[in-house]
């Protein structure tokens, strides 16, 4: 396994995906070993851009009932329907925790929100609408909850959080409905790595 | 001359002493009638000179040196565990790997290799560093939600408290999302191990080589070594042990049913396997004998097919498999002629019930071997056991346990079946150092009452991993080629609904939160 993830990405790649998500050396070279291997996991023709079905080869992520948005969070990331690495690392830089006084562009409390609206939000327009909370809601809970049910509890979730009353949820009401602490809920405890290079004192 | 056959070639010795020629003829004869319409080709006599030369050379002198090696060898593959041959090298290799480590950890500093590498006793001193240095191999550390296959019993503790749904109820579910998509627990038991630390294979790191003269120099030696020394030799040995074990199966099976054949049978078969060993250098540790199965079914995690052989080279098993050609497919046939061994068809193989009554039949017979079964099914990399399928705990009888671990700094054994074939992987195994392992052999188990065979199951697994040191999945091994399914969604769905309170359908009151 080790040789065949040799390292394709030079020292200045490495330096900018450091600069624009804050992971160090040692988690760049790990997340890349993984691209790679989730690249050719039992394919014979890989390339270098990661595709719906590759992604599926995850069981935890088939089981998870949100497992097809998490995907698409990824080519929301590419805007096409592969992946490449520079994407693939950038969405999961969404889920460094908050260190004070360090890099936090892209895992600020709003951008790991908005991640999360972007989840709702099928149709990218900015809002969620009742329709797509529905849909959301479905993936959740399956047929244990008859549509009736299901109907009830987005009425219920819009009138708590529509404030304004135009029958769609935004980004900033979105926002103050989430009463759980972002930051701790969506941080992965990403380890210190080895550092990958001879030159690399991290 | 007079040739006589029928038309067509002809071969004959002219001896005719009034003929100018005297030697081999070969010739083409069209009329059998008529002998002077015969066109012959002459072999000139210098040439049978060169030709006598030749042979009388390769038997004098070629052949009693090849002689002398073949019964070297064949004396050094059935004594070389006897005479710790193999353990002093593995010794050797041992003491080798930790001055190329040092020389490692000379170039890199401490903090590049793990710390068990490091000579014991040794304590860093991180002045730079006030948290603790988490070297590992792992990229997160989980501590939260996992989704397994299926639901753990304590997930369902929070049952009574059902809450209103909110709009961060998902929050739970992308985070073990994104966290299975850095580090899940099952992707990684299909590829090979991955090494803290380098042991002069290419094919477990491609930087190391040129980082200093010294390491590669003792890598190139390791390379001749392995490839024009070792390789060779191995090879050799498998052929001579193919033919030994072929020949002696034959000759064991010739025998009629008695305990006589059993004794020999199982003799034979403990050395042949022995003698294949060597051509792997095999090493095996073999801990508890007091518990080495005499009958009953005999269970083990699988890696590699060389399981069957490090379990073999100590006790005797009749094994239980599909019936397989080529390579593999002589071995069955070899042992089949000597011992009762289970080989399936593989149309027969998804017949549960005619599976579970062979196999019944068999360990009820007090006269016959343990039987080998691998509950896996598949290969998985050594580091953790997956699901146990449990048509094996159906049928009853003893259990005996047995936990197989590879050390992976002398060569990885996994084999992956989709990904390499049979020759690719024994080629990769026979350029090795050494195939090194530790078999422990557990107390029999027996199911309980009250138990089901998937919990009696999972209770030997639970045991396997214990001992072994590996990681207990619940996850099943044919993941290596089949999609996961869809339907175990299902449950993460139910478990969901039941926490959301929903309003009744009837009603339209709202309900007050519990908090």
């Amino acid at each position: 396994m080790g040789s065949k993830s040799s390292m394709m990405l030079r020292d200045e790649e490495i330096k900018e995906i450091q600069a624009e998500t804050g992971f160090s050396s040692g988690q760049i070279f790990c997340l890349y070993k993984r691209f790679m291997n989730l690249n050719d996991y039992n394919c014979q023709g890989s390339g270098i851009l990661l595709t719906r079905e590759k992604f599926n080869v995850i069981p935890e992520l088939v089981v998870n009932p949100l497992g097809e948005r998490i995907i698409d969070a990824f080519f929301k990331e590419s805007k096409s329907d592969c992946v490449n690495f520079r994407e693939f690392v950038r969405v999961l830089a969404h889920f460094r925790p908050i260190q004070p006084g360090c890099n936090n562009k892209l895992n600020s409390k709003e951008e790991k929100l908005r991640l999360i609206f972007n989840i709702y939000d099928l149709n990218n327009d900015g809002y969620i609408s009742p329709e797509e909370l529905q849909t959301i809601l479905h993936m959740m809970t399956g047929e244990s909850l008859s549509d009736k049910q299901k109907k009830n509890i987005v009425k219920r979730t819009f009138q708590e959080a529509d404030k304004d009353n135009d029958q769609r949820i935004s980004f900033e009401e979105f926002s103050c409905a989430i009463t759980r602490d972002a930051d701790k809920e969506l941080s992965v405890n990403f380890l210190k790595q080895k550092s990958s290079s001879p030159s690399d004192d991290s | 001359m007079q040739l006589q056959g029928s038309p067509g070639l002809v071969l004959g010795w002219n001896s005719d002493a009034d003929n100018t020629y005297h030697g081999l003829v070969l010739g083409w004869n069209t009329d059998i009638d008529n002998p002077d319409h015969v066109y012959v080709m002459l072999v000139s006599p210098a040439t049978m000179a060169v030709v006598d030369a030749l042979a009388t050379a390769a038997l004098t002198v070629v052949i009693p040196p090849f002689l002398i090696i073949l019964v070297t060898v064949l004396v050094l593959a059935s004594l070389g565990k006897s005479l710790g041959l193999r353990q002093k090298y593995v010794q050797f290799l041992l003491k080798v790997f930790e001055d190329g480590n040092r020389i490692l950890v000379k170039k890199f500093g401490r903090q590049r290799l793990k710390k068990e590498f490091t000579r014991s006793g040794e304590e860093e001193n991180d002045e730079d560093d006030e948290e603790e240095e988490q070297v590992t191999n792992d990229v997160i550390c989980r501590d939260k939600l996992v989704l397994r296959p299926t639901i753990d019993k304590d997930d369902t503790e929070g049952q009574h408290m059902q809450r209103e749904f909110e709009l961060g109820d998902c929050l739970d579910y992308i985070r073990t999302g994104m966290e299975a998509i850095v580090d899940d627990e099952v992707t990684k038991r299909f590829s090979a191990e991955e090494l803290t630390s380098w042991n002069f294979l290419t094919r477990t790191n491609c930087q190391y080589e040129f980082i200093s003269v010294r390491l590669t120099i003792f890598w190139v030696v390791g390379f001749i070594l392995r490839y024009f020394f070792l390789l060779p030799l191995r090879i050799l040995i498998l052929l001579i042990g193919m033919v030994v074990m072929v020949t002696c199966t034959y000759v064991v099976g010739c025998l009629p049913e008695s305990k006589t054949k059993r004794k020999l049978n199982s003799s034979v078969s403990v050395f042949c396997f022995d003698f294949l060993s060597g051509a792997l250098s095999l090493v095996c540790t073999y801990h508890n004998q007091e518990n080495v199965p005499r009958r009953g079914i005999c269970v083990a995690n699988h890696t590699t097919p060389i399981d069957v052989l490090v379990l073999a080279c100590d006790n005797t098993y009749d094994m239980v498999g599909q019936r397989h050609g080529g390579f593999l497919g002589i071995f069955q046939r070899a042992l089949s002629r000597a011992s009762a061994h289970i080989w399936f068809e593989r149309s027969e193989s998804k017949d549960r019930f005619a599976v579970a009554r062979r196999l019944k039949e068999h360990v009820e017979d007090p006269d016959k071997l343990p039987i080998l079964i691998f509950p896996e099914g598949t290969c998985i990399n050594n580091t953790s056991v997956m699901q146990f399928k449990k048509g094996t705990f159906e049928v009853g009888g003893i259990i005996y346990p047995v936990a197989i671990k590879y050390d992976p700094r002398f060569g990885d054994a996994f084999w992956n079946s989709s990904k390499e074939s049979m020759i690719s992987y024994i080629y990769m195994m026979m350029t090795s150092w050494a195939i090194v392992c530790d078999v422990w052999y557990l107390p029999p188990m027996t199911r309980r009452e009250s138990e089901s065979s998937i919990d009696f199951a999972n209770r030997v697994k639970a045991e396997i991993a214990r001992q072994g040191g590996l990681v207990d999945l619940v996850w099943d091994g044919g993941l290596k080629r089949s999609a996961p399914k869809i339907e175990w969604k299902h449950q993460y769905q139910q478990l969901f609904s039941k926490r959301l309170k929903v309003l009744n359908v009837n009603s339209e009151k709202k309900v007050e939160k519990v908090e």
